[in-house]
């Protein structure tokens, strides 16, 4: 149920706590102004309840989401354009496309082309050596530490420093830090991000090629000069977990932990190296890893801009396809976006009225003239590129596409079928269904409109075989699908409108009997909290007060003094006294001359 | 001849009973048959125009009103009983305050006077009970018939009617379903406001329950005063007797007193600002009249003797 036509619940806790906060002699107000139920008019709620179902929004959930994302699943699990591959799912793009909003568009193509491709990658590419070797060469880190090496052979470390500050120089050749005696000395030159992570990360994206990746790894911004006795500490790790690991010890020592033998020594190198210089590690590889991302992100915008036949080169033929189709797909999506916009803002605000004009033919401009201008501004541009990859493989497309023509007619009698099939098993289901939970009328509503879009569908499918023959493949399928998918929907929603049944207000009726009993229930709960705390509260009220007073009449019959049982009274009724001991009245008496009460 | 004429008589009246009887039977046959096709017919007339709709709005809009004012009856008088026993409590609770002010508070002031200036100022508060303490008004009865019947099958005008026949029935049939469904929403609404009815009356009745505990606690208070301003009295007179016989005596003053009437002193004074306290309050609303009545030294009485008198 809506939060709005919830009643709020009552806290019984609540009311005991000003209960006992308040004077008793106040409890009646305090009851009183409980309130155990909105002020809110029960006309109101139902009108509002009328109104809400009214609203539509229901409608587009109920009616244009499945449709959508039949559409959109047809779409990204198409073998051809492979885009579950990607990482997208139907229900990510039409949370995209229930979003969608012509101000907003720009960004969200840039999102899809950008963000969601890098990211998408799900599992990654397995790491052994010789994946390492595409990856990154050892010429090109022995060339660095070259460049960085002085005329006398030194290297400046890339992070260590030492106590004073200052950094540590290395040596650039083993032999010569052996000569010098500080065979720890010697530079080595590390990536800075590993170069498994870098697979793990983005070896699958299929618009970085392997020569991408490669640069990546080894560019200089992932380059780093350090000890080879920091570096064989460090191993495969980062200098973040060094740096957590000597704290770790640390911590550990120095609570009087009991340490192995292992964590002893480890700890010795660990204070070997200072703090600073790990701080200045870990700062590295924040730098780093966000140029490697930039850097990723920049060649695969660059070849999906350019589409050059880097592509081609990550792993042959097939992959080109794959990747053409996929950024062909990733059009496609852009271009359903505005569509579906349209047609669900169509349902929800009507044709007309959703663009505010009086005419049909004036909505159909407006509507058609900002989709093709969103498209012709937007989208094309972005995948220019890619568009133009996929007509040079037209001809590819054309061969299979004829090849698989047979087949495919077989596929279309075999899909009208087994369609037919469920959706009589899905009306046999319906009328099964139990009477409590879908009335006769209903019953007939739902197998009206599940027939009617299975009609359409076939309609669709039939004019199908002449979509083959008019739009080239893959965008014959992606166009029937389409097409189906908004034919049903209208389809429906014209059923809907028209309401043959009168479900509508069956329906609404289930919606209202819903809200009012839970309200009610609701009110009972709180009426049910309120007396019981009520109940509580006074009755313990009462056993106070009668065993205050009980004690004040058997102090004023025994003759003995009563003034603090007169204190406690005047407590318990929350009266604030002003003189309470007798010392102090005492004292008043002499000091005014006139005691006022 | 006369016996055979007799005899063919008879046969003659038997084969007329005897066609009367099977003409009867057939007629009657007809007569079922008829009733069977009419009201055979009417179902099939009812379900297709809709009207076994209408029939059943009507029956259930008869039984929402019947069950509403039920309720609603059954609220008036609950309300009315617990706003008595509300009154009534509030009356004794007025009736302390005024005996408090008129009678204990002078007596107080009587007997302490003798020890000490003493003054109560200020104004007891005489409470009504106000009519709108439980919202009586604010339910929403059942909305007119025309509010939810969007066709009426007694009174259908041509242009219904017409409109019915043309769409097959198909007008009048969502029509009345439509009524039928505003109505059942109807019973809905109502059983809420029904809830909330009850959930007053549980809340009259805690109301009633907290007062009670006010009325004890005045009787309690104002009766264990009584017996203390007694002791008290008792006290400061002994006193008197004990001091009239000494020849410096001259006025009681608290510093002749003995600490234990000190003690009732300081007690009756602390207890007097209690009472004060409850009398000046309202318990139920805000509604009623603050009643003037300055209790200056014993000496200044006869100034406000008019204002006691207005009490």
């Amino acid at each position: 149920m809506d939060d709005k036509f919830q009643q709020k619940p009552f806290s019984a806790e609540e009311l005991i706590a000003k209960l006992s906060q308040a004077s008793p002699l106040q409890a009646s107000k305090v009851l009183i102004e409980s309130e155990l139920f909105e002020k809110k008019s029960s006309i109101n709620v139902l009108d509002e309840i009328y109104k809400h179902f009214d609203s539509k929004s229901g409608l587009i959930d109920e009616l244009v989401a499945p449709v959508g994302m039949n559409v959109l699943d047809g779409i990204i699990s198409h073998k051809k354009l492979g885009l579950n591959r990607t990482g997208l799912t139907a229900s990510r793009v039409w949370n995209e496309i229930k979003g969608f909003d012509y101000s907003i568009a720009e960004v969200n193509a840039k999102t899809l082309s950008n963000k969601q491709q890098l990211e998408g990658m799900r599992t990654p590419r397995d790491y052994n050596k010789s994946v390492r070797a595409t990856m990154t060469d050892g010429r090109n880190l022995e060339k660095r530490k070259d460049k960085k090496s002085d005329s006398n052979g030194r290297v400046e470390s890339g992070i260590e420093v030492k106590d004073d500050g200052e950094r540590v120089i290395l040596y650039r050749h083993q032999q010569q830090a052996r000569d010098a005696g500080e065979s720890k000395l010697s530079a080595d030159t590390d990536h800075v991000i590993p170069v498994k992570q870098i697979n793990d990360q983005y070896a699958k994206n299929v618009y970085l090629t392997d020569r991408d990746i490669a640069a990546v790894t080894d560019g200089d911004f992932n380059l780093i000069e350090i000890s080879n006795e920091l570096n064989r500490m460090k191993g495969a790790g980062s200098f973040r977990d060094l740096f957590d690991r000597k704290k770790t010890l640390q911590a550990k020592r120095d609570s009087g932990g009991k340490m192995s033998q292992k964590e002893k020594n480890d700890l010795k190198k660990l204070e070997g190296v200072s703090d600073k210089t790990l701080e200045n590690g870990i700062a590295a590889e924040k730098e780093s890893a966000g140029k490697v991302l930039g850097s990723a992100q920049d060649s695969a915008l660059g070849n999906l801009k350019n589409n050059k036949k880097a592509i081609a080169l990550k792993a042959g033929g097939q992959a080109l396809e794959q990747g053409g189709y996929q950024l062909l797909g990733t059009a496609i999506i852009e271009m359903i976006k505005p569509l579906f916009h349209e047609l669900s803002d169509s349902i929800e605000n009507g044709f007309e009225k959703g663009v505010n004009v009086a005419r049909f033919n004036d909505a159909v401009k407006i509507r058609f003239g900002r989709v093709s201008a969103y498209l012709k501004d937007v989208v094309i541009p972005t995948l220019h590129g890619s568009v133009k990859d996929f007509f040079q493989n037209l001809f590819k497309v054309l061969i299979e596409g004829i090849l698989g023509l047979v087949t495919g007619m077989f596929k279309s009698v075999m899909r009208i079928i087994s369609e037919g099939f469920s959706a009589i098993i899905s009306s046999i289901k319906i009328i099964c269904s139990k009477s409590d939970s879908m009335s006769s009328s209903e019953k007939a509503d739902a197998i009206t409109k599940l027939l009617a879009s299975t009609v359409s569908t076939f309609v669709v499918m039939y004019f199908s075989e002449v979509i083959t023959k008019i739009v080239p493949d893959p965008f014959n399928e992606i166009f029937v699908i389409i097409a189906s998918g908004v034919a049903s929907t209208l389809l429906v929603y014209l059923i809907d409108k028209i309401d043959f049944f009168s479900v509508k207000y069956e329906k609404r009726s289930k919606l209202v009997a819903e809200v009012f009993q839970e309200r009610i229930a609701q009110i009972k709960r709180n009426t049910d909290a309120f007396s019981a705390a009520s109940v509580q509260a006074l009755v313990e009220q009462k056993l106070t007060f009668n065993k205050l007073c009980g004690d004040l009449e058997d102090g004023i019959t025994s003759d003995l003094d009563v003034t603090s049982n007169v204190n406690l009274i005047a407590d318990f009724m929350k009266v604030e006294l002003k003189i309470r001991d007798t010392e102090s009245f005492l004292e008043v008496l002499r000091r005014e001359k006139v005691l006022t009460i | 001849m006369l016996g055979l004429w007799n005899a063919v008589k008879a046969g003659v009246s038997m084969v007329k009973d005897t066609v009367s009887s099977v003409g009867g039977a057939v007629v009657e046959g007809v007569k079922v048959v008829s009733d069977k096709v009419k009201s055979g017919g009417s179902k099939v007339y009812s379900s297709i125009s809709g009207k076994k709709y209408f029939d059943e709005a009507e029956r259930l809009y008869e039984k929402i009103e019947s069950r509403f004012k039920y309720a609603r009856r059954r609220y008036e008088i609950k309300i009315s009983e617990r706003s008595n026993e509300i009154r009534d409590h509030l009356q004794r609770v007025n009736k302390f305050k005024e005996r408090i002010y008129t009678e204990l508070f002078r007596k107080f002031l009587d007997v302490a006077n003798r020890l000490h200036r003493v003054e109560v100022e200020g104004k007891y508060f005489k409470e009504f009970l106000a009519e709108d303490i439980f919202d009586c008004k604010e339910f929403e009865v059942v909305q007119s018939r025309a509010a939810l019947f969007e066709i009426d099958f007694n009174d259908m005008s041509f242009g219904q009617a017409a409109y019915s026949i043309l769409t097959l029935g198909f007008y009048s049939r969502k029509k009345a379903k439509q009524s039928l469904q505003q109505v059942k929403d109807e019973e809905q609404r109502v059983n809420e406001e029904i809830a909330k009815m009850e959930s007053r009356i549980t809340k009259a009745e805690q109301v009633v329950l907290s007062l009670s505990n006010v009325v004890i606690y005045f009787e309690s208070i104002v009766a264990n005063y009584v017996t203390l301003l007694q002791r008290f009295e008792f006290g400061v007179n002994s006193q008197r007797i004990i001091r009239a016989g000494q020849s410096s005596f001259d006025k009681l003053g608290f510093r002749m007193m003995p600490i234990r009437h000190i003690e009732d002193f300081h007690a009756l004074f602390n207890l007097s600002v209690v009472m004060k306290e409850m009398s000046s309050m309202g318990y139920i609303s805000e509604s009623g009249e603050l009643i003037e009545h300055d209790l200056a030294a014993i000496d200044t009485f006869s100034r406000h003797t008019a204002t006691i008198q207005a009490a």
